[in-house]
């Protein structure tokens, strides 16, 4: 058993690296970001390696597994510059992609421009071929129009080849003889095949998540295993994972057949670190807030599980793999407030960046943002933003907000700052109380969890807007990605589109269909030096008959074999699923079954973190001092903490500001906050709207 | 513009996104999922709207008229616990088989708010199976008529009523579970609206409406201010528009209703003038008041853009919207928001074979325009079906969707037996063979093996 396992998440700004070992010891660090993203993962191994007296060679020759949550593939994605793309379909469905089954974005503009065409027309060819719903061959795959479409698309210089045929998640066999044939044609070219990457049903959905798969696939193949050889000449010995999109981990291998899975390779760590710390702080169901530069992620944990859905957009694409369901809307820190023509004062989405970024930040911004309107209100320090290593210029952020908001609104500076403020919160509260309701849940039966450096900030006032009782502020918030990478567990989710009615299922077939599906789940897995304990969720995609919307329900068994026992409790269970989703439920009309879906989980041990003993609740020998913030209610002399100062058992109450590298933490007034065992900071708000 | 009243008017709008997102999420009908046609809204206690989402524009006007004649129909006789159904387009609506939901919301014994849904439906009765009725003249053949009716009263569920509506379509099953889940979805915001009264007071809640509705109004004056006046024939259209005070579209030269299904209410026709004048607006601040009232319309009652009852209305969105979009943008030169309608069929079983009946629309193309995403602004949130559910469902599959030199062509085939089909007025006319018309109708008999050829012109041609 090896010593030491590494988390690694490589955000825009900063590489956080968090490294654990098996006695409960916890150390993070950050280091910048770099260009090639393996540069700055192999800086910080070196940094985390002094601090615990190691150097990097001989921490890898000790570390049993490196868990790496990256942005390659998102960021070819959101910046299309991913490999250049052919597309194989059926003859007739060439356009598919295009057409987005007429999905707008904007539903009253006549003339929204259409995105960034990834796979352009001309590399797009339809193929003769068909196969039936039943599997029966209708039109025989034309061989020959493969190898004239292959050498086309080869001599255009492609570097990926995706293939999508109608009902192949039935038959793949047409796909597969394909990729053989280009193979034997362009071994060089990197082929994803829809039935591997998303067997179900709706060519659309199917379409656009493998051409997102090889548009991305090259760029994140060649990464992995740049990183790998590089470990590996630092005397690595362990396994090299990365973070997916379903909050599991995967083998570098597989991860450069599934590319796509990897687009939210990095916030998923955060989601996976939530569940974490929420079960040793005591809580099962979370809200996740992520408040960055540009945006305001919103994630729901239910019961210790992260909310999933297979109806992700990224980059105007439409990805339909099980992904964690993630929120976003436009209300980061470098969010531009303004007055529309109506007079209206708006926040976002427009975001000053990085770059110029804030007025505050001196770089030439001159528009008001969010960060420029936490500083006027007091709740960021001028002289304590990143530790000290950055000084804020608060008379910058007074002036753009004079000259955009308040003279035009005939307000004061301070005015206008709070009115912001109240708009941008506002802003987030309708966001999480959509993201709750729309799935039937009610935002007052959560805890909040903030992370990312700004999450802190607004917390305690979501807490009240929302109605919610307590917020976690994660100890580990600087690195909480990274946290998540280093707790997460080895998942394979797999799908396959099954119809069938319910009412006198075939149990024998659909047995045999699991167990396929399981084999080879466990087989994607392959790393069992890594854990020998599984776990095999299995679940249906149910709905009325006749109807458009399916509920997946997980399989109500104990038992690797399901039996008709079972069915019927899945089909009540279902039924109730779907009176709370959908207001109604019709226990004799007929079900029928879309898809069955398989979960393995390679499960490992978290790490066993030492928790400290309470002490005195006083707090008093962290107060730095005290100074005025604005809340919704107006100014109070509020304490500051030196966050490094507080401990485990310290309690204090708002209004007050805790101040720490990367993030201050504000505690409203009224609201009391308790430094637990494990360093989080557990704010009550008393369920106070 | 106070804050305060700027974020609870903020509020507002974020209810009826929820409510709308919510609706479409729970429904059971293809009008509302695949074809977005419902809206959610929330109107003060005089019937002035306040806020609204939609998943298509032709409801944009539509609730709030219906809730004006909801709030006639029943003058004093609203009362904690009751839910009001109306469909009738000739009580503020638009066309047959469009339902809305209303909820009154009380405070201190005081009528104060309305939540209303709004949504189509797979049938409710009528000459064929589905919403259009290309043969009617008069409104009693396209379908049930539903003049304002309490689905609850006091709190007690008349069963009655619901019954007998639900007993008058031919997908029950659908109706009833789509009349709960807009009963629910009403009723929640109004529990919202009831938690924003106690938490924030009534004076600063109706001080945000106001604002809200005032809001809209500014944004509205600022978008025409750069309109001029002007006039524009098309076939089948002339406009006149003067710009003023308040902008001026007057319709009194538009052909008078013909004994078809070619017609347009006030509420349709007023939905046209907003997308084709606004729609950025819309799109950007939501709806209210002060949008609806920002043009003033002039339309002859009997003319196809203000039908006079008991005419027959269930063509009009696809054959006369289409020509006064085009008018419009003539007369304003700007793009035309609508595209001449999709082709389409309505394919149902063969009438008379049983009580129950799915009708489908199948239209499985749009036109494109070169360089653009989707299809125009009168789609709304539709989304073209996929063909390899269409196969699993049995009833046709398609063999082709793809961009030509002349746009898009589609071309389905029948598999089931038994099967039935309308072509739906307006665009151009899908190809059909082996086809017969079933004796003194203008229903199609659809053996297996028909093959059904849609072309979708270019947008921009």
């Amino acid at each position: 058993m090896n010593k030491w396992s590494l988390g690694i998440d490589v955000g825009g700004t900063f590489t956080d690296i968090v490294l654990t070992d098996g006695a409960g010891a916890l150390h993070t660090t950050k280091t910048p970001s770099t260009k090639d993203q393996s540069d700055g993962v192999l800086n910080g191994i070196g940094k985390i390696a002094e601090q615990v007296g190691e150097t990097a060679e001989s921490l890898l020759s000790d570390c049993g597994i490196v868990v790496h949550g990256t942005t390659v593939a998102t960021n070819a994605l959101l910046e299309y510059r991913g490999a250049k793309v052919g597309l194989l379909t059926t003859d007739g469905f060439r356009d598919e992609l295009e057409f987005r089954r007429s999905y707008k974005e904007s539903t009253f503009n006549p003339r929204l421009e259409a995105p960034e065409a990834i796979c352009p027309r001309r590399m797009r060819v339809g193929i003769p071929e068909r196969v039936s719903k039943a599997a029966e061959v209708l039109i025989p795959l034309d061989e020959d129009a493969v190898r004239k479409a292959v050498s086309f698309l080869k001599e255009e210089g492609v570097q990926a080849i995706a293939v999508c045929y109608l009902f192949s998640f039935i038959s793949p066999e047409h796909e597969r003889r394909t990729a053989e044939i280009i193979n034997e044609m362009a071994p060089e070219i990197y082929v994803t095949l829809s039935c591997d990457v998303l067997p179900e049903i709706r060519e659309y959905e199917r379409v656009s998540t493998t051409v997102v798969n090889a548009y991305v696939g090259p760029l994140i193949q060649s990464y992995v295993s740049h990183l790998e050889k590089k470990l590996r000449a630092k005397d690595f010995v362990g396994e090299l994972f990365i973070m997916q999109s379903n909050g599991g981990m995967l083998t570098a291998e597989e991860t450069g057949k599934q590319a796509v899975g990897t687009l939210l390779s990095g916030p998923a760590g955060g989601v996976t670190a939530t569940g974490w710390v929420g079960e040793m702080a005591g809580y099962n169901d979370l809200m996740i807030v992520d408040m960055g530069g540009t945006s305001y992620d919103i994630s729901v944990i239910q019961n210790l599980t992260p909310v999933m859905t297979t109806e992700s957009w990224l980059a105007r694409y439409r990805i339909a793999l099980p992904m964690l369901d993630i929120h976003t809307v436009g209300a980061g820190g470098g969010s531009i407030a303004w007055i529309d023509d109506g007079g209206a004062l708006r926040v976002g989405p427009e975001s000053a960046g990085s770059y110029p970024g804030p007025a505050c930040y001196g770089r030439g911004g001159t528009r008001p943002t969010t960060t420029d309107v936490n500083l006027i209100l007091g709740l960021l320090n001028p002289d304590f933003f990143l530790g000290g290593e950055m000084t804020l210029d608060l008379e910058a952020s007074r002036e753009a907000v004079r000259v955009h908001v308040a003279d035009p609104l005939g307000l004061s500076v301070d005015e206008a700052a709070q009115a912001i403020s109240e708009i941008v919160n506002n802003n987030m509260a309708n966001a999480s109380h959509l993201v709750t309701t729309r799935r039937g849940l009610d935002p007052r039966d959560f805890a909040l969890v903030a992370a990312g450096g700004a999450g802190a900030l607004h917390a305690g006032r979501q807490a009240e807007l929302l109605g919610i009782s307590s917020v976690i502020v994660p100890a580990t918030g600087p690195v909480f990605c990274a946290l998540g990478d280093t707790v997460a567990h080895l998942k394979v989710s797999d799908a396959r589109t099954y119809f069938a009615s319910m009412e006198g299922i075939d149990l024998a077939d659909l047995n045999a269909r699991f167990d396929e599906m399981e084999k080879a789940a466990r087989a994607r897995l392959a790393s069992q030096n890594v854990t020998q304990n599984f776990e095999l969720r299995r679940s249906l995609d149910l709905r009325y008959e006749g109807e458009v919307h399916e509920v997946t329900v997980p399989l109500k068994t104990r038992t690797r074999r399901v039996t008709s026992l079972n069915i019927d409790a899945t089909l009540r269970a279902f039924h109730d699923q779907h009176e709370k989703l959908f207001a109604h439920k019709d226990t004799a009309h007929p079900v029928e079954l879309l898809t069955i879906r398989v979960d393995v989980l390679g499960l490992r041990e978290p790490p066993r973190v030492n928790g400290a003993d309470f002490g005195d609740e006083d707090a008093s020998g962290a107060v730095k001092g005290t100074r005025p913030i604005t809340f919704a209610d107006g100014p109070h002399e509020s304490t500051v903490y030196d966050g490094a100062k507080l401990q485990a058992g310290h309690f204090l109450s708002g209004p007050a500001a805790i101040e720490s590298w990367g993030t201050t933490i504000i505690v409203c007034p009224g609201q009391e906050a308790l430094i637990d065992a494990y360093g989080n900071c557990i704010i009550e708000n008393g369920g106070h709207g | 513009m106070t804050l305060a009243a700027q974020i609870l008017g903020n509020r507002f709008a974020a209810l009826a996104h929820e409510g709308a997102a919510g609706f479409a999420a729970m429904s059971r009908s293809p009008q509302v999922i695949e074809e977005g046609q419902y809206a959610c809204a929330i109107l003060d206690g005089d019937g002035q709207l306040i806020a609204q989402d939609q998943g298509e524009p032709s409801h944009l006007a539509a609730i709030q008229a219906t809730a004006e004649y909801t709030l006639d129909a029943f003058a004093f006789d609203l009362t904690e616990g009751d839910v009001i159904l109306t469909g009738d387009p000739y009580c503020g609506g638009t066309w047959s088989g469009v339902l809305t939901i209303i909820v009154p919301v009380f405070w201190d014994g005081d009528l104060k708010f309305l939540s209303a849904v709004r949504f189509a439906v797979a049938d409710l009765a009528g000459n064929v199976p589905g919403p259009f009725q290309p043969d009617a003249h008069e409104i009693w053949q396209e379908s049930l008529r539903l003049t304002p009716v309490k689905l609850v009263k006091a709190g007690a569920p008349q069963k009655d009523v619901r019954n007998y509506i639900t007993r008058n379509t031919r997908a029950t099953a659908l109706l009833d579970s789509d009349l709960t889940t807009a009963m629910v979805t009403a009723t929640r915001i109004g529990e919202q609206i009831i938690g924003l009264i106690e938490n924030k007071g009534l004076d600063l809640i109706n001080a945000a409406a106001t604002q809200r509705i005032e809001y809209g109004a500014a944004r509205a004056k600022t978008a025409l201010a750069g309109l001029t006046s002007g006039k524009a024939s098309v076939e089948d259209a002339s406009v006149s528009i003067t710009t003023g005070d308040q902008v001026h579209v007057d319709l009194s030269r538009m052909p008078v209703s013909e004994e078809n299904a070619n017609n347009m209410t006030l509420a349709t026709t007023r939905a046209v003038v907003l997308v084709q004048l606004l729609s950025e607006v819309i799109g950007d601040a939501g709806m209210s008041q002060g949008i609806l009232d920002a043009v003033k319309i002039t339309a002859p009652e009997g003319s196809t853009v203000n039908a006079a009852f008991p005419a027959a209305l269930s063509c009009g969105w696809r054959v006369v919207a289409p020509a006064l979009s085009a008018a419009l943008a003539q007369a304003t030169g700007t793009i035309a928001a609508f595209n001449p309608a999709p082709p389409m069929v309505i394919l149902f079983d063969e009438i008379g074979s049983g009580p129950v009946t799915q009708p489908i629309a199948l239209s499985p193309g749009f036109s494109t325009f070169e360089g653009c995403a989707g299809s125009d602004a009168a789609s709304g949130r539709r989304r073209i079906i996929s063909a390899e559910e269409t196969e699993a469902a049995g009833r046709v599959n398609l063999w082709h969707r793809q961009i030509g030199d002349n746009g898009v062509t589609a071309e389905l085939t029948v598999t089931a037996d038994n099967q039935e089909a309308i072509v739906v007025p307006g665009g151009l006319a899908p190809e059909i063979t082996g086809a017969t018309v079933r004796e003194r109708s203008n229903v199609l008999t659809l053996p297996a093996g028909a093959k059904i050829t849609f072309t979708y012109p270019k947008g921009d041609a």
